[in-house]
């Protein structure tokens, strides 16, 4: 379980989470939306740690990472995987060793299991055969796709995925929400979803959230949100260029 | 309109007192950042743990392949200290000393200080350049979400091949800028072989070699923390990771001049 308790967090003068209050129940998938920089990859980052907030708490299993010693925070750190919203793939790395990453620095597996399992994962994304390229030589949305089976080799029991299926095509982004699906039933993973994509959000939701002006304005099973009656969060689901989000813009930009 | 606008940011005595106190932050906290990534550094390299296959690699970038570069610019060096110190020399009739201030300046400043430089120029770059890139792409994130500690894994291999190089570069450096100085002795100056040699070496004492040695230590520890640091603080895309490589060249080269003065008077008490 986790608990995101009351947290802030400020970039110089740019006060991105306002006090984010949000529960994620054990084996749930929960799916965040939100504008494009309303501080969705930020909350991310918080929940396994890069960031810290200046206020409030994150709690995993009713353990505050922030209080651990460093050694057991990296062991801490191994039960969570992220994909970045780019990637995040070193550069410097062949497939490989980005994929089997947490195996050769945190494991003694010898390296024939690690690259049995990276081939494992990389079949668990679609990928074949790419174990001995380069990052550099592969298409945006095979590098997603890297990454996601570099976020899941380690077997986690969180997996925040931060746009999975941005930048693919209608079929891989399927196969990635089957996915996501799939390592929910069988591993009983927590999943958080960051995703602008509504199709794939109802899909593979137990619970949406919305983020909106560095809180969160509604959580809700995929019908409830649905039917929400807040204009806010129709306004978002229907996509509409018109609405409450748009006209409080409008008011800001008119005032300067 | 605009134009006035520029005019009275120059005479306004405020916006003079904000550059001033915004380049005091920006000072104090760089400082402030080297020390604490210095300390920090240090603090894991005594739990051990070493990354020797990446720091062996990090040595063959930071001191083989600049090989050539010391070698060129130790050898000039000495060529044109040999020229110069005998040109002065000449006026005293005492030119056979031309070996001694070749061999004792080389050792004691001139070898460390410009290896540092060039080192700085060429290794602190990349470093920064290199990390620069990490940190705006996300990949020191993805290092730390794969509970990887970023110091660990990129800063110490760095600091550690960069201070044993330097080291090693640095004897080099005095050695090949010595047989600069012979190349000018001997055939152009006239000079026997014998005695640009046996003089040379007799000049110097364990003192010389032993500053010159503990300066290049000091500077490739400090080119390799700069150079970490300012990568690690790049943001923005490109236009950041050429600002963090041009400051990251910037400070250690001001670092090195600056404790290089200090180290001279300090050797020079004791
Ligand atoms: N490291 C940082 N330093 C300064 N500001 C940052 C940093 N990271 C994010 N921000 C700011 O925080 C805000 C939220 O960014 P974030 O990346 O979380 O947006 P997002 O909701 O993920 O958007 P998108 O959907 O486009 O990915 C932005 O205004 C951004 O400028
Ligand atoms: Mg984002």
């Amino acid at each position: 379980m986790i608990q995101i308790q009351g947290i802030h967090k400020w970039f110089g003068q740019n006060h991105v989470l306002q006090g984010v209050d949000l529960t994620i129940k054990e084996g749930e998938t929960l799916v965040i939306i939100g504008r494009s920089g309303c501080g969705k990859s930020v909350l991310l980052k918080h929940i396994i740690g890069i960031l810290e907030p200046e206020e409030g708490d994150i709690k995993i299993d009713g353990r505050s990472v922030r209080t651990m010693p460093q050694g057991e925070q990296d062991q801490f750190r191994l039960q969570l995987g992220m994909l970045f919203q780019g990637a995040a793939l070193f550069d410097s790395l062949t497939v490989r060793e980005n994929v089997g990453f947490s195996l050769y620095e945190h494991t003694k597996l010898s390296e024939e299991v690690i690259s049995q399992k990276v081939r494992e994962k990389l079949g668990l994304v679609g990928l074949r055969d790419i174990e001995n390229l380069m990052p550099a030589s592969l298409s945006g949305g095979m590098k997603k796709r890297v990454g996601l089976a570099r976020a899941i080799c380690s077997e986690p029991k969180i997996i925040l995925y931060d746009e999975p299926t941005t930048g693919l095509d209608p079929i891989n982004a399927d196969v990635i929400n089957d996915l996501i699906l799939r390592m929910q039933e069988q591993l009983k993973v927590i999943s958080i979803v960051v995703t602008h994509d509504m199709t794939s959000a109802y899909k593979v939701a137990d619970r949406i959230a919305m983020l909106y002006d560095g809180k969160i304005i509604g959580v809700g099973t995929p019908d409830e949100i649905k039917n929400s009656k807040d204009p806010i969060i129709q306004q978002f689901i229907t996509g509409s260029a018109r609405g409450p989000i748009t006209d409080q813009e409008k008011k800001e930009t008119e005032l300067l | 309109m605009t134009h006035w606008q520029n005019m009275k940011k120059w005479v306004s005595v405020r916006s003079w007192l904000k550059e001033f106190g915004r380049l005091s932050l920006d000072i104090f906290q760089g400082a402030g950042g080297i020390a604490l990534l210095f300390r920090d550094t240090c603090s894991l390299l005594l739990e051990g743990k070493i990354r020797w296959k990446a720091t062996i690699s990090q040595m063959n970038k930071i001191g083989v392949t600049s090989l050539p570069l010391v070698f060129l610019t130790a050898l000039f060096t000495g060529m044109v200290l040999a020229l110069q110190s005998a040109y002065q020399l000449r006026l005293f009739a005492a030119e056979k000393f031309t070996s001694d201030l070749i061999s004792v300046s080389l050792c004691r400043e001139l070898g460390p200080v410009l290896t540092a430089m060039v080192v700085a120029g060429r290794v602190g770059a990349s470093i920064a350049a290199e990390l620069g890139t990490m940190k705006v792409t996300e990949q020191i994130d993805a290092l730390k979400a794969l509970a990887t500690n970023p110091i660990r894994y990129l800063v110490i291999p760095r600091f550690i091949a960069a201070l044993f190089m330097l080291f090693i570069l640095t004897i080099y450096a005095d050695c090949i800028g010595m047989f600069g100085g012979y190349l000018i002795s001997v055939f152009k100056l006239g000079m026997s072989s014998h005695m640009y040699i046996k003089r040379g070496i007799d000049a110097l004492v364990v003192k010389d070699v032993v500053t010159g040695l503990i300066k290049a230590f000091f500077f490739g520890g400090f080119i390799s923390i700069v150079g970490c640091y300012f990568g690690f603080n790049a943001r923005g895309g490109a236009e950041g990771v050429g600002r963090a490589t041009m400051l990251a060249v910037v400070v250690s080269l001001i670092l090195v001049i600056s404790s290089d003065g200090l180290f001279s008077a300090i050797f020079y008490f004791f």
